[in-house]
């Protein structure tokens, strides 16, 4: 058996029933090897996409992506869909080849330092430099990923190694996780101690919920406690979107109800968050006469940004179980529901169609329970702000490296995870654009993937923030030169429409979701629209701007 | 603030750029760095003292969670602890400056 064959005996042996790649000269043997292989591999049409694609089945099924590239240019293809990994803490095996190992360091074709390029954006990377190593590093590989907060793990993989003899030997069991850290009996009390004594506690949820396996224990302690709940952008969903006690996002485009919530609040029950400044605003401002009880499994974690009162690192499923106490909280809860009512997130009034709109629609009509692939920029927090999450998994969303054109390929992956699920790629103009080469990949296997386009066209976010940031100095916004995306769809077989009338909304998106395999819907929207409400960056969250959209 | 780490690690290709990298990343000048490769036990040995106005739990935290280290201590610690912010703020103590 050759490295290349031991690679693929491995990946079958941890699960691996899908591989997103693109092959080139030093990955050649294991390409030959899974050619009598039973796993599917899926050829994306960039390594950018083929690393999104990964991230897209991870996130939507909790299972590690997996994604190869070969040397060179192919691996550093990958490092924007690993860096979003990253920052997202999603579990992701990337396979790149490497020159043989005599000649790294050599500047030989297609050679780069993969191992030091790929340190900052992975959790940990290895170069294997002796066969007899692969079988070690491929363990270890796999159960980084997993361990504790998952993340992206690099194995670079010299031609040589994948074509060496490695001795016959039984094949590893898949690791197994370490027992994680648990808090203390003491810490636990003191918890519950700051919980009792609290008069106006919030909890403020997010991506460590769903990555902690702990939406069934996060849902049970918000119902016993009767906590009003905000949410970061990776938290949506951790309650449904009309559970009572769901108040919504919150943060730099969260509604006004839930911002002033936090910053009334006396206690925030911070439950796998990260206090990532999109969320806080001004850090010195957030929350300030709040206590605070910091869950996460991370350590590093709590107290990097805002000092916890009471530190429960590890474990948040059991912690949760332990802190959920009933809570006579009733005038906090009727306060927070009346101001939900007068400052949530509202469906503008204006005539025509908007984004809000459109979201609200979607979301009616799929009944929240839809896949949603966002990219990045304006439609992005409109889906945040109007799609009503039955689930954190059903959200797919660039929200650490805010990378545009995530959404079409990480919709692919969710698509291939989840084959009996509606997926939806939720796309701004700008976005597509980054990633569109995968409509072939679509095309190719007849994915029944939707994929739905707020064409304004412009840089909508960065037009926005000119807007309010540049007194209105636009500089290089302007896409009104963007494509025929209906013709452009139909070049890769792919049947498209557009919706250019407001009282086609509802029929449009229902044949959009009722048409057989992929489909796309452009919709034009207008330039000048923004989204609101709006922190200015380094503003505090009291700062909160509700304008309106002409 | 200045002080001392002393961390042992498995000689992995690339351990030591990972933890020079994280030092730079999260804030931390290098005043000094010495290196020792063990070869028979196949362990890195870095003596590394480094400033900074950010405490110095925020490197040990990163450090400690990286693949590869075994051993990691603080060592003595040099000037004031506490950051300007957190004596001026009110209900709200802030980890480093903003």
């Amino acid at each position: 058996m050759n490295g290349a064959e031991y690679i693929v005996r491995k990946l079958m042996s941890e699960g691996v029933d899908t591989l997103f790649g693109y092959p080139g000269g030093c990955i050649m043997p294991l390409y030959d090897a899974l050619l009598e292989s039973p796993i599917r591999h899926i050829l994306c049409r960039h390594e950018q996409g083929s690393a999104f694609a990964a991230n897209g089945y991870a996130r939507s099924s909790g299972r590690t992506g997996v994604c190869l590239a070969t040397s060179g240019p192919g691996a550093t293809n990958l490092i924007t869909g690993l860096a979003d990994a990253y920052m997202d803490s999603v579990p992701m095996v990337a396979i790149t080849g490497q020159v043989p190992t005599p000649l790294i360091g050599s500047d030989a074709f297609q050679e780069i330092d993969m191992l030091g390029m790929s340190l900052p954006v992975t959790k940990q990377s290895f170069l294997v430099e002796r066969i007899e190593q692969l079988p070690e590093i491929l363990d270890q590989a796999f159960h980084v990923a997993r361990e504790g907060r998952p993340g992206p793990v690099l194995v670079d993989l010299p031609k040589d190694i994948q074509l060496a003899t490695l001795p016959e030997r039984t094949l590893p069991q898949p690791a197994q996780a370490r027992p994680r850290a648990q808090a203390t009996g003491e810490q636990l009390r003191q918890a519950i101690e700051l919980i009792e004594a609290s008069r106006r506690p919030i909890i403020f949820g997010g991506g460590g919920i769903l990555l902690g396996d702990a939406i069934a224990p996060f849902r049970h302690f918000v119902d016993t406690t009767g906590i009003p709940a905000v949410f970061s952008l990776k938290g949506l969903g951790a309650l449904p979107g009309d559970h009572p006690r769901n108040m919504g996002m919150l943060g730099m485009h969260g509604s006004v109800a839930a911002n002033q919530a936090v910053q009334e609040a006396d206690l925030l029950i911070a439950v796998g968050v990260r206090f990532d400044d999109r969320v806080t605003g001004k850090l010195s401002r957030f929350a300030p006469h709040a206590r605070v009880i910091h869950l996460d499994i991370d350590p590093a974690e709590i107290g990097k940004l805002r000092q916890a009162d009471c530190a429960l690192a590890g474990d948040i499923r059991q912690h949760l179980k332990a802190l959920a106490i009933h809570l006579e909280v009733g005038d906090w809860q009727a306060a927070c529901r009346e101001r939900l009512a007068r400052d949530g997130f509202a469906q503008p009034g204006q005539d025509g169609i908007t984004g809000p709109h459109l979201l609200r629609q979607l979301s009616a009509l799929t009944r929240g329970q839809a896949i949603i692939s966002c990219d990045v920029g304006q439609h992005q927090m409109w889906v945040a702000q109007h799609y009503a999450f039955d689930h954190p998994r059903k959200h797919l969303t660039s929200g650490g490296l805010g990378a545009m054109g995530f959404g079409l390929p990480a919709a692919i992956g969710a698509q291939l995870a989840n084959p009996e699920t509606l997926v939806i790629n939720v796309a701004g103009d700008g976005s597509f654009m980054m990633n569109m080469q995968e409509l072939a990949t679509i095309g190719r296997y007849r994915l029944p993937t939707k994929i739905l386009i707020l064409d304004n066209q412009a840089l909508g976010m960065v037009r926005q923030q000119q807007a309010v940031c540049y007194q209105g100095r636009y500089s290089e916004i302007d896409l009104s030169d963007n494509p025929d995306f209906c013709t452009l769809a139909q070049a890769f077989g792919i049947p498209a429409r557009s919706l250019t009338d407001p009282d086609d909304l509802a029929y449009a998106i229902n044949k959009l979701l009722e048409t057989p395999g992929p489909a796309l819907l452009h919709v034009a929207i207008a330039t000048e629209h923004n989204v609101w409400p709006m922190v200015k960056p380094g503003d505090a969250n009291d700062q909160i701007m509700t304008g309106a959209n002409p | 603030m200045i002080f001392s780490l002393h961390i042992q690690a498995h000689s992995h290709p690339a351990m030591l750029e990972k933890i020079l990298q994280t030092t730079r990343v999260r804030g931390f000048t290098i005043r000094s760095l010495e290196v020792k490769n063990d070869a028979v036990e196949q362990l890195l040995k870095v003596h590394l003292t480094v400033e900074s106005e950010r405490p110095q739990e925020r490197l040990v935290t990163q450090l400690n969670k990286l693949g590869g280290i075994l051993e990691l201590t603080a060592l003595h610690a040099v000037a004031d602890p506490i950051p300007a912010v957190a004596r001026t703020a009110r209900n709200v103590s802030l980890m480093y400056p903003v």
